[in-house]
């Protein structure tokens, strides 16, 4: 068979499928056959290197309905339509305002709330500590002019006193530390949660 | 070998035969014969797929009095080969891994 009753042949038993793709085909078949006789075959021997038409047009048609795959790497999904479109979220949104934003106004007041606490119960601890250290110094410093004055109670109850506030501003000292560290990573956690919660919303969508 | 595989298989393939130079559909098939055969109706779906994935493009350049297509990588078709050596890796060693296996007994 020569290139033009090939070409031919191909026409006409890929008649069925659009023009334009039809020529497309033929371009390509056209191009593979001149490309082989510029190698330095002949017509025939370019044309049946091209292997047996049947073959070839049944090829065609088996890959022909299947649309042109895009290749998605692992992790992208194709999207199959079922989420909503942004405009009907807005909508949404707006016209059932009147119930969320005094909702999440309340949320959030709550949750202010809750971090003013407990932001003033660190600011007292500390406050406290700094207190009885002050106290505890000052009555161990006070021990000392009254043993001069030879007043060896009040002094020793004094100097007890004094160590006695030390010791448990030391304490204090501690315990307000801890208390720190617990809640920064208390409020770290929730963070990390509503990261997660956003996250995982943001991929679904 | 599975269908599926193997046309993904033959995607890179045809990546990498324009990876270096822009080039056309016999000489792609010439450069790959030595590896793996491939037809012309099987090349063709491929070259049409990677050009909808926006791996390859297309144009044509007047040769000889005629036209002849050219096929140019992108730089995703760059990034696919790329990801499919990445693949390889991990593939390789659970070869490594199964072929010991057998080695051992």
């Amino acid at each position: 068979m020569n290139k033009i009753q090939f070409i031919a042949e191909l026409k006409n038993r890929l008649s069925s499928l659009p023009p334009c793709d039809i020529n497309k085909f033929i371009d390509y078949y056209s191009e593979m056959i001149d490309d082989r006789i510029e190698d330095g075959l002949s017509e025939e021997e370019a044309v049946n290197d091209l292997g047996n038409i049947e073959n070839i047009v049944s090829q065609i048609f088996s890959e022909y309905p299947e649309k042109t795959e895009v290749y998605s790497p692992a992790e992208k999904t194709v999207s199959s339509g079922k989420k909503l479109s942004s405009s009907w979220i807005v909508l949404i949104a707006v016209l059932t305002s009147p119930i969320w934003i005094p909702l999440i106004s309340s949320a959030a007041s709550v949750v202010f709330s809750v971090i003013i606490s407990v932001a003033a119960i660190m600011i007292v601890l500390y406050a406290l500590d700094f207190a009885f250290a002050v106290c505890g110094i000052t009555s161990v410093v006070a021990s000392i002019p009254l043993l001069l004055q030879l007043e060896v109670f009040q002094s020793g109850m004094c100097f007890g006193l004094g160590l006695i506030c030390i010791g448990l501003s030391i304490l204090l000292f501690f315990g307000a530390n801890w208390f720190t560290k617990q809640t920064v990573k208390f409020f770290k956690y929730i963070f990390r949660k509503t990261n997660e919660l956003f996250k995982k919303r943001g991929a679904a969508a | 070998m599975d269908i599926q595989l193997k046309r993904g298989l033959l995607d890179v393939c045809v990546l990498a035969a324009i990876k270096n130079e822009d080039s056309y559909g016999y000489q792609i098939i010439k450069d790959m014969k030595p590896y793996v055969d491939i037809s012309e109706s099987t090349l063709y779906p491929i070259l049409r797929r990677l050009e909808a994935s926006e791996f390859l493009t297309v144009k044509s350049v007047e040769h000889n009095g005629r036209l002849r297509k050219y096929y140019h990588i992108t730089q995703a078709g760059l990034g696919r080969i790329a990801d499919f050596k990445e693949e390889w890796q991990e593939i390789m060693s659970i070869y490594n891994f199964v072929t010991k296996e057998d080695s051992d007994k």
